[in-house]
């Protein structure tokens, strides 16, 4: 954790409500990206997002500082989108990921084709991470988008080491037989 | 390479996440292993191809609203999160203090219970007034008042001491709600027994301030949410009581509601969302609201200028310019059709998430005005629901008059002439008008009624098609477009023409009446089909709702079941061969309404009743419409979605479930 966390944690913890608005705008952009990729649905994630805030500012008080404060709050967002996706008990859907795909920011510098094609794979991607089960799309957008490393993503998903290596492992060969698929269905050109 | 090599490692190796060895068992391997190294360019490859996905970022500021909601929800009892807790509310966790319970502990508890049943015995019999103080108090009986809180309240009372505590905590709400609630003390015509669900309004969230907020008058919607209060049930119920087709309102107050968090919730449990499509519909309705305000005091409804169609329509918008400025207190509407379960696990989660909301079926300001329901309006299935009017909405005087008016009236019910009087502004065709003939046909005498009520609607300036209205060029045209629906609704007029004078021969009172409505010894003479009693002051336009409550299919559709709490019996809709759920069946629909199959009329009638509610809504907030998707069945034909239709697209047909009684 880093020290300017703890200060505003312990600023929070004494009763100043304000220096957590100063942790919600730091870590905000990064959360809300990351619930994105995860949950495929840009409202969904503003609102993990700002449920996992709330959580974590109503249990700061157990925050016992042994990780970083940010894994703590991947960790309350996870389990916030869990527990809601088992509640729902309903798949990730197919044209979620699409509708956001589609309004994709796309590359400066490129011809309007490579542009094209891009987004197309890009949109191929999302589509095929969104057919992923939650566990396998988790862990792989921790590693691949958010850049944890391997003990990281075990503090936030709560899992053995091992374990991450192998499902971490098993996504990413889910996720190429998939985009086989896909690619085989739609070939991009 | 041994057999042994796992390629997990080739990931790893990919992360950079081995230790030395591994990493040179790695290189090793691919260097000499084809497939291995084919992987490991895929795997390589995907990962870049994941590292560069676009990064979201989220414009805006949450901070002051976590921190708000944070205030909020440490302010409340129990300041833990829901979500931290999954487990409690289920059976496993319950479980286990129950297992802890000592049988000493037990008999305490039965021995309790008993006690407290012996001391309410005793209050009871002793500790009553005196006659004379009883006549002059106005009872508070929450067994009649809000019986389905009663329901759960006999519920509770099986389920010990702790459910006694909770029974005891819904009483005093109920009787919060009985003494604040003008009316709702007389209320006699609802009963749990038959399924009928006319408790007006079920504030589902428990969220303790807005509770306070509510029962002390202060609710966040303002005077419109004081009608407002506290009854507690479950979304279950509520879910369980909905019926296919039903509308459910959720009145959503205020400041709590984050419109794009009520979207995300729709659309995490992938409900369509037809916010859009009711943009157009919205406006309209504010226009109309505004413009019925301003020419309330020469007696011209709008409904009636709806009436002119396309002309009138252009007039209303040219004239309620300075409504204009209501739209800015309008609340937002969504409208969603989804099935029981899509739309028990919004509520569960709105539920959850603490909002202030409140459930009507019908609009408040139907239930207060129509039939001396009470104020509380939003009453659940409340007679006629809230696309009639009418109907007492479980007043037992209301309930009769509703079924007077409904009965004999099963023209009214295909409401051809309230349909051209009041709504429909879109494209009240000819057909329509025709199907209320054929509707007034079935009844003995409904022709005649149709001409009183011509006439009376001539006086009041309203324009019908015998009487050459000013959009009558208008109505020309659209004729046109439904001329061939028109042919085919001849074919199908004469059909119900044949039955009725067979019926007629009989000496019965037409064709609905002997199939599918019980008969009344009182039925009055005015319940000809479509009809309009003779025009009276108008109070508002929920009263004229009420006069042309009979002509509404949904209103019967809601007689017609269990949920009407006005008839709360098949008697109410005068439905001919209504279909299991309570709706009229396409056969109905053909007869009376020869323009239109079942559902684009039906969801026209939804709609137009919506946008009375829209047009009446008079504060802010949200108000969501739930509606049960219909059966997959009765889909037959696609209808092109219009601008007036609540046809939104069935998210996910393979899922919708037809509602079971």
């Amino acid at each position: 954790m880093t020290r300017e966390d703890s200060q505003l944690i312990d600023e929070v913890l004494g009763g100043d409500a304000q220096a957590f608005n100063e942790l919600v705008r730091k870590y905000q952009n990064r959360l809300y990206n990351t619930l994105v990729h995860v949950s495929g649905d840009r409202d969904a994630a503003e609102d993990l997002m700002q449920d996992a805030f709330v959580q974590a500012f109503v249990m700061l008080k157990t925050f016992k500082g042994n990780s970083a404060f940010y894994t703590w709050l991947y960790r309350i967002a996870f389990n916030l989108y869990i527990s809601r996706k088992r509640r729902q008990r309903k798949e990730f859907s197919i044209e979620q990921g699409r509708v956001i795909s589609g309004t994709e920011p796309m590359d400066d510098g490129e011809m309007p084709d490579d542009r094209l094609m891009r987004a197309e794979q890009v949109e191929q991607v999302h589509v095929a991470l969104g057919t992923l089960s939650d566990e396998h799309r988790s862990i792989l957008v921790l590693r691949e988008i958010e850049g944890c490393c391997y003990e990281t993503i075990a503090e936030i998903l709560e899992l053995p080491g091992g374990t991450v290596r192998s499902r971490l492992h098993r996504a990413r060969k889910l996720l190429r037989d998939q985009l086989h698929e896909m690619l085989q269905e739609n070939p991009i050109e | 390479m041994g057999s042994k090599f796992s390629d997990e490692l080739i990931s790893a190796y990919i992360d950079g996440e081995l230790s030395a060895e591994e990493q040179a068992e790695v290189e090793r391997v691919l260097a000499d292993n084809a497939e291995h190294r084919q992987m490991f360019e895929e795997l390589r490859a995907l990962s870049v191809s994941l590292q560069s996905m676009p990064k979201y970022e989220f414009e805006g500021d949450v901070s002051e609203r976590v921190q708000r909601r944070a205030e909020r929800m440490m302010l409340s009892e129990d300041p833990t999160p829901a979500d931290l807790q999954p487990l409690v509310k289920t059976g496993k966790v319950e479980a286990k203090p129950r297992q802890r319970f000592s049988r000493l502990s037990q008999i305490s508890v039965v021995a309790g219970a008993l006690a407290a049943t012996i001391l309410v015995i005793l209050a009871v019999r002793f500790g009553r007034p005196p006659a004379g103080e009883l006549a002059d108090a106005k009872p508070v009986k929450p067994t009649e008042t809000v019986p389905i809180a009663n329901g759960l309240m006999k519920t509770q009372q099986q389920q010990g001491q702790q459910s006694i505590a909770r029974s005891q905590k819904a009483q005093s709400a109920i009787s919060r709600f009985s003494s604040s609630a003008p009316g709702a003390s007389t209320n006699e015509g609802s009963t749990v027994a038959d399924g009928n669900f006319a408790d007006t309004s079920k504030n589902i969230g428990t969220n303790e301030k807005v509770a306070t907020k509510e029962t002390n008058g202060e609710s966040v919607n303002g005077k419109a949410q004081d009608e407002v209060r506290l009854a507690q049930t479950n979304v279950g119920t509520v879910v369980k009581s909905l019926r296919l087709g039903k509308p459910l309102f959720l009145h959503l107050g205020g400041k709590e509601v984050d419109p794009k968090k009520l979207v995300a919730i729709l659309k995490r449990n992938q409900i369509t969302v037809m916010k859009e499509q009711l943009d157009s519909l919205k406006a309209k309705a504010i226009s109309a609201a505004g413009d019925r305000t301003s020419n309330r005091n020469e007696n011209k409804s709008v409904a009636s200028k709806l009436a002119t169609s396309k002309l009138a329509k252009a007039q209303l918008d040219k004239a309620a310019a300075p409504a204009k400025n209501k739209r800015a207190k309008m609340g937002k509407v969504f409208v969603v059709v989804a099935s029981k379960e899509e739309i028990q696990s919004v509520l569960k989660e709105l539920e959850k998430q603490k909002f202030a909301f409140h459930i009507a079926a019908r609009p408040p300001q139907l239930a207060g005005s129509a039939g001396g329901g009470r104020p509380g309006g939003a009453r659940f299935g409340g007679g006629g629901g809230f696309g009639g009017g009418g109907g007492g909405g479980g007043q037992a005087s209301a309930a009769r008059q509703a079924s007077k008016t409904r009965d004999g009236t099963p023209g009214g019910f295909g409401s051809p002439t309230r349909k051209s009087t009041r709504g429909n502004t879109a494209k009240p065709s000819p057909a329509r008008s025709r199907g209320g003939r054929a509707g007034a046909r079935k009844r003995p005498g409904g022709g005649q009624a149709e001409k009183k009520t011509e006439k009376a609607s001539q006086k009041r300036g309203v324009k019908t098609r015998r009487g050459k209205p000013l959009a009558a060029d208008k109505q020309e045209s659209n004729r046109s477009k439904t001329q061939k629906q028109a042919a085919n609704a001849s074919r199908e007029l004469k059909k119900v023409k044949a039955k009725s004078k067979s019926d007629a021969g009989r000496g019965g009172g037409g064709k609905s009446r002997s199939t599918a409505q019980p008969k009344k010894e009182n039925a009055p003479k005015k319940g000809a089909a479509g009809n309009v009693p003779p025009r009276q002051p108008q109070k508002d336009s929920s009263s004229q709702r009420q006069r042309g409550g009979s002509a509404q299919p949904l209103r019967a559709n809601a007689g017609g079941g269990k949920l009407a709490g006005g008839g709360g019996q098949p008697s109410g809709g005068g439905i001919p061969a209504g279909g299991a759920n309570g709706l009229p069946n396409a056969q109905f629909f053909r007869s009376a309404i020869p323009h239109a199959s079942s559902r684009s009329y039906y969801r026209e009638t939804q709609f137009q009743a919506f946008r009375g509610y829209v047009g009446k809504s008079p504060s802010s907030g949200y108000t969501l419409m739930l509606v049960i998707k219909s059966k997959p069945s009765t889909t037959k034909k696609s209808q092109k979605p219009s601008t007036t239709s609540a046809t939104p697209e069935q998210p996910k047909p393979a899922k919708s479930k037809p509602a079971k009684k």
